[in-house]
């Protein structure tokens, strides 16, 4: 077991190297660079070059790279369109969306589970249809259309939430607070249903392939009552997919929805992402990709040894 | 015969008949809907293509036919038993995939829209059009979504626009599918070196979002239609892991081991038994990936880093109503609910092709 983490830990280090490799690689190849940007067009080829001087553009890819690295270590590489240190930045924008990401993955598992144990009992009755229904018009949605549209609902026409930002904070959090409670219900919501739908379809397929099996047929003809046969024996065994769809989805949203963020104006990582981006923040971009990746990698680690947990008869070595 | 005519004038009643009101409300709703899109785009032919009115006509006249003879292709397929001994599996397919209703629907609406994207020119008024008389102009009989803050007309913007999100998403999904299926198949088949390289890569690509991608490189390199359909298509690789499961559990099987016996070539084996064999999931997530396309694409161009204005695309006029959403929210409304209604119908269509093609697989 500890053999099996440290060999993924290795293998993530690698997968790691190689996603800043890509990213850097992806800036460096592209026309123009982070001075042209900086100096603007008015600039003379001499302001130029000593803006790229300064930024140490004009130096070998290579060397550029060992830079970023050593300074994401040594702490040196700072954002070039932010004051903040990278750190305090990186994790206060992370704290907002893994606070989004939290209040909306919790939403949906607990709603999106209820829903496709119904859908999957009562199958092809009108519960069925309607959760089916439903459930795939919330993965045919674009979350920003979502969101604007409960923007217009709730914030224009009933005037019920602010329609962008954090609200009030405590410790960081906006959920210690009402006001800020106000704020994140509308991105939450919009994440909440896409979750929602994927895990009640993902819940109801494989409840349904769980209830044809012979132990469940052997639970019934003990005489057990049905809600006992289906909540202790079929959904303990229908659960494991779903606990990694949530487990994935829960990685990827806490690392940042860029366009969720974007359109609601949710300072996370998303909007972060998108900002030194097209702001062409090289460094911060740098910085981030390291910290996305590396939530994704912790992930799907976290993801496989609970998948081990809950089936026993998975053993990693 | 009663249950055909009853089909034909009002689509689900059969169904309210065999008391399934589930499915017989959302048939009905469906066809509903069909029909008033294409009320709608026959008042808009009679309004706008003053100088093709005809054609227009003529045009919407076909897309009718064509509906109708789906649904009454859709009405026969309901009155036959599912499988009968002795069918192919094909024709078995064909049957269960025309009795969905999720086909009827996704297909249906899917129909209309290809028609509409293909009769464009007859059907509605010039997109860049501005009327600066007539600005945020609220729906109305003249402007049926209404106008956006330059007096475009949204309605004939939205028609445009399904040309670029249609024309795009294929090309890209096609693109997507024979790269994920090449992959795929070198990867699941072969294995060895070729396998691990493929699967290191698609882990990088797995390691950071997709949307963060496809913004840097858009940004990066500047947005153009090419641009936009290797980015959908290159790196997003996860048709390439399905096929190569699916490969690797076809490769193990008793068919395909009599064939290596028989003395087939390895190309052979790839292209003759292997593949048709995975061709079912191949179309599922063919449509699926679709759908994905068209929001992915759209997502790019709501960021402004997709198809630029003034060319009409859903997701840049989406983001033209963003600023305006409190007071003008039919700017933004209406072509959001296209790409929903879009992707909805090509998840319909998938879904009805998993259970068609086989009901154990999940995606």
């Amino acid at each position: 077991m500890a053999g099996y983490i440290i060999r993924r830990c290795l293998q993530s280090l690698l997968v790691l190297l190689a996603v800043t490799v890509l990213i850097f690689g992806i800036l460096k190849l592209a026309p123009g660079n982070a001075a042209q940007v900086m100096a603007g067009l008015s600039a003379t080829p001499e302001d130029l070059a000593a803006i790229e001087h300064r930024m140490g553009l004009d130096r070998p890819v290579h060397v550029q790279y060992w830079k970023f690295i050593t300074g994401l270590f040594s702490g040196t590489l700072k954002p070039a369109t932010f004051p903040d240190s990278m750190i305090g930045l990186v994790g206060r924008k992370l704290l907002a969306s893994v606070e989004l990401g939290f209040v909306a993955i919790v939403a949906a598992v607990l709603l999106s589970i209820p829903a496709g144990i119904i859908a999957a009992v009562y199958r092809n009755t009108v519960w069925d249809y309607g959760i089916s229904v439903l459930s795939l018009a919330g993965i045919s949605i674009p979350v920003f259309w979502i969101a604007l549209m409960l923007m217009v609902i709730f914030g224009g026409w009933l005037k019920w939430l602010p329609i962008s930002g954090r609200g009030d904070l405590r410790y960081g959090l906006s959920i210690l607070t009402v006001d800020g409670w106000r704020h994140i219900l509308i991105p939450a919501m919009s994440l909440t249903l896409i979750q929602m739908a994927m895990n009640a379809r993902l819940t109801r397929s494989c409840l349904l392939e769980v209830l044809q099996l012979d132990y469940i047929k052997t639970a019934r003809s003990k005489g057990l009552r049905e809600i006992v046969v289906i909540l202790k024996h079929a959904f303990r065994n229908a659960l494991l997919p779903v606990v990694t769809n949530v487990g994935l989805t829960a990685g990827m949203v806490f690392a940042g929805a860029i366009l969720t963020e974007t359109v609601t104006a949710w300072p996370g990582i998303g909007r972060l992402v998108y900002q030194a981006i097209v702001q062409r923040d090289e460094p911060l971009l740098f910085g981030l990709t390291v910290i996305i990746a590396l939530f994704y990698q912790v992930t799907y680690l976290v993801v496989d040894l609970l998948y081990g947990y809950l089936n026993p008869t998975i053993v990693y070595d | 015969m009663r249950t055909t005519l009853l089909a034909l004038v009002m689509p689900g009643a059969a169904l309210f008949l065999r008391r399934r009101y589930g499915a017989a409300t959302l048939v009905a709703s469906l066809h509903a809907a069909t029909l008033a899109v294409l009320l709608l785009s026959w008042r808009m032919g009679t309004l706008y293509a003053t100088a093709s009115t005809t054609y227009g006509k003529v045009g919407l006249g076909i897309v009718g036919f064509v509906l109708f003879l789906s649904r009454l292709r859709g009405v026969w397929a309901a009155r036959r038993p599912v499988d009968r001994h002795g069918d192919s599996y094909w024709t078995m397919v064909g049957r269960r995939f025309g009795r969905d209703a999720k086909s009827h629907t996704g297909g249906g609406v899917l129909l209309v829209l290809a028609f509409v994207a293909l009769l464009v020119p007859f059907v509605t008024s010039d997109p860049l059009w501005m009327d600066f008389s007539a600005t945020l102009q609220r729906p109305s009989a003249t402007h049926l979504f209404g106008t956006d803050m330059y007096g475009r007309d949204i309605f004939s913007r939205i028609v445009h626009g399904s040309r670029i999100s249609l024309g795009i998403g294929l090309a890209a999904t096609a693109l997507n599918m024979l790269l994920g299926t090449f992959l795929g198949v070198i990867s699941g088949y072969f294995g060895g070196i070729a396998d691990a390289i493929i699967m290191r890569l698609l882990e990088i690509l797995n390691s950071i979002p997709f949307l963060m991608l496809a913004i840097l490189i858009m940004a990066v390199f500047g947005s153009s239609t090419g641009m936009l359909i290797l980015v959908l298509s290159v790196f997003a690789l996860q048709p390439a892991r399905i096929i190569r499961s699916q490969v690797l559990e076809l490769r193990e099987s008793d068919y395909i081991r009599a064939a290596k016996a028989l003395g087939a070539s390895q190309s052979r084996i790839i292209l003759r038994h292997l593949l048709p064999n995975a061709m079912s999931s191949l179309f599922v997530v063919a449509t699926i990936r679709l759908g994905q396309n068209i929001i992915s694409l759209a997502g790019l161009s709501f960021l402004g880093l997709g198809i630029t204005p003034p060319t009409p695309s859903w997701g840049a006029m989406l983001q033209e109503g963003r600023a305006l959403i409190l007071q003008a929210p039919w700017i933004g409304f209406f072509p959001g609910a296209a790409i929903f209604i879009t992707v909805l119908s090509f998840n319909l269509l998938g879904d009805a092709l998993r259970d068609a093609l086989d009901p154990r697989l999940k995606m």
